[in-house]
């Protein structure tokens, strides 16, 4: 697994590429948590992952949590139909901004 | 050896005592040998019975005519006592004989103390590694049994993994991908009418996860014991999960209490993947329900039961994600395609048979891959029970 960073508008993009299993969970963990180091106002964009497990749902559960506490923000987006429903199933739809685009994203980061 | 090596000397000449206490006289007082001295075989028998030997050194003459079986006797009674024989003869066929029943070494009249002195040395040597040897193996067994408890403290975080009582039948089955995973499955009697039924996944696969999984399934047991609804005890369990969880782990999980006077299921989903019902001549259904979130994550989560009633025959499958996501060389997941196929095909098949069936199904799908998820499986069939007919 590879993980992409890209800085726009203040906002800090991860970008996962591959899997996100028990594998790889921990190199997601390391990326999301060093860029939140960086920057308070983090999107995960989801559309270039193939496959996530719980794994990788505990990951942004855990970026969620820190960003709160530190005052900062998260949001998913470009997320595929498949990976929401991984969201859904579990409830994390209900707890963690999800957004189509990165431009939709925008409103929650100021 | 850290205490004296304990000698035995049988011998009718009363002066050998004096001999040997004085031939090794640096090594007594040293602490390094203990000699005990007796002149009748009897005697030396009596003496085994109360105390350990370390060495047994006797006259060939003195333990008889028979003294080579009783050599012999001694070899297979005192299995770490080893014996020297003295001989008075260099008679070579007595001597042979004694060796092969069983003396560990022998010398000659008139005694070379020289000689003597290094082999017992020696054979004290031998006994004190047959003796570490035999601690070495005790402890190598202490352990194993040890290792045999805590695996049997693994396989007791999921219960015996079959049940057949009343109208329910029972099977259950996990396949960790790692030594220690994530997955739990429970099924626990609530009164004689009542079972409960769980399925449970936990974020993570490692000795946390694990630890995670036996609290979150203690905590459901104790809680059933308290609520009459899935959804009360789940909340229950959310909030104290959710209190004691500083990692941010989660577990996703049904509980559901199959109620046998109503031939009902009443069922509460925390983030877990639906229940599938499986009917003769029915494409499986995935029961719908108000999933509330995984546990452990939120503190205050409200949760929802629901009802599902049982048709004569039917199955329930409880499973975890390994099972459709299942991948194979190429990357393709199991999916839920596949899994209704088999669910389909097994409908009138004992949860036993269709639990075997699907393992073997996403077996033969992944060929060639290493499992990356926890694979597990709660299958129930419920019998309608028939009322006897009164006339």
């Amino acid at each position: 697994m590879e993980i992409k960073t890209l800085s726009q508008d203040g906002v800090t993009i991860v970008t996962p590429v591959g899997r996100v299993d028990t594998s790889t969970a921990k190199a997601f963990e390391d990326g999301v948590m060093a860029s939140i180091s960086a920057c308070n106002k983090i999107a995960i964009r989801f559309d270039e992952i193939d496959y996530m497990s719980s794994a990788g749902l505990r990951v942004v559960l855990m970026a969620g949590k820190k960003l709160s506490a530190i005052k900062g923000e998260l949001v998913l987006i470009n997320m595929p139909e498949k990976i929401f429903s991984v969201f859904k199933t579990s409830g994390f739809d209900k707890i963690i901004k999800i957004c189509q685009t990165f431009e939709e994203s925008k409103q929650f980061f100021n | 050896m850290a205490t004296a090596a304990n000698i035995l000397v049988l011998d009718d000449d009363e002066d050998t005592a004096d001999l040997f206490r004085q031939k090794f006289r640096h090594q007594i007082m040293d602490g390094i040998y203990k000699f005990s001295f007796v002149i009748h075989p009897e005697e030396a028998l009596d003496l085994l019975q109360q105390q350990v030997f370390d060495i047994f050194i006797s006259d060939i003459n003195v333990a008889g005519t028979d003294g080579i079986s009783f050599i012999a006797k001694l070899r297979k009674d005192y299995s770490f006592m080893r014996s020297i024989v003295i001989s008075a003869y260099g008679d070579i066929n007595t001597l042979r004989a004694v060796m092969r029943g069983g003396a560990h070494d022998f010398v000659i009249k008139p005694i070379d103390f020289k000689d003597f002195g290094d082999t017992l040395a020696k054979t004290v040597r031998v006994v004190e590694q047959l003796r570490q040897a035999e601690a070495t193996s005790r402890k190598l067994s202490a352990i194993s049994d040890e290792l045999g408890v805590s695996a049997q403290l693994q396989r007791s975080i999921l219960p015996s993994n079959s049940l057949k009582k009343g109208n329910i039948e029972i099977w259950a089955d996990s396949i960790p991908a790692a030594e220690v995973g994530g997955d739990f499955y429970d099924f626990f009697w609530l009164n004689n009418a009542k079972l409960g039924i769980v399925m449970a996944d936990v974020s993570g696969k490692n000795v946390s996860a694990a630890m995670f999984a036996l609290i979150a399934k203690t905590l459901i047991k104790s809680f059933s014991q308290i609520y009459t609804s899935p959804a009360r005890c789940f909340e229950t369990v959310n909030r104290t999960l959710y209190n004691e969880n500083a990692t941010s782990m989660f577990v996703t999980a049904i509980y559901g209490i199959v109620d046998m006077e109503k031939n009902e299921l009443t069922y509460t989903n925390a983030g877990h993947l639906p229940i599938a019902a499986i009917r003769h001549n029915e494409d499986p259904r995935f029961l719908e329900c108000e999933a509330g979130m995984a546990l452990g994550i939120c503190e205050d989560i409200v949760f929802t039961d629901s009802v599902h009633t049982f048709s004569p025959g039917e199955m329930i499958l409880l499973y975890t994600d390994g099972v459709p996501e299942a991948t194979d060389k190429n990357g393709n997941e199991y999916d839920y395609e596949r899994f209704s196929e088999v669910l389909r095909q097994n409908a009138i098949m004992s949860p036993n048979l269709l639990t075997r069936a699907l393992m073997e199904s996403i077996r033969e799908f992944t060929k060639g891959m290493s499992q990356s998820d926890d694979i597990t499986t709660l299958c129930l069939k419920y019998r309608l029970r028939v009322t006897p007919n009164v006339n």
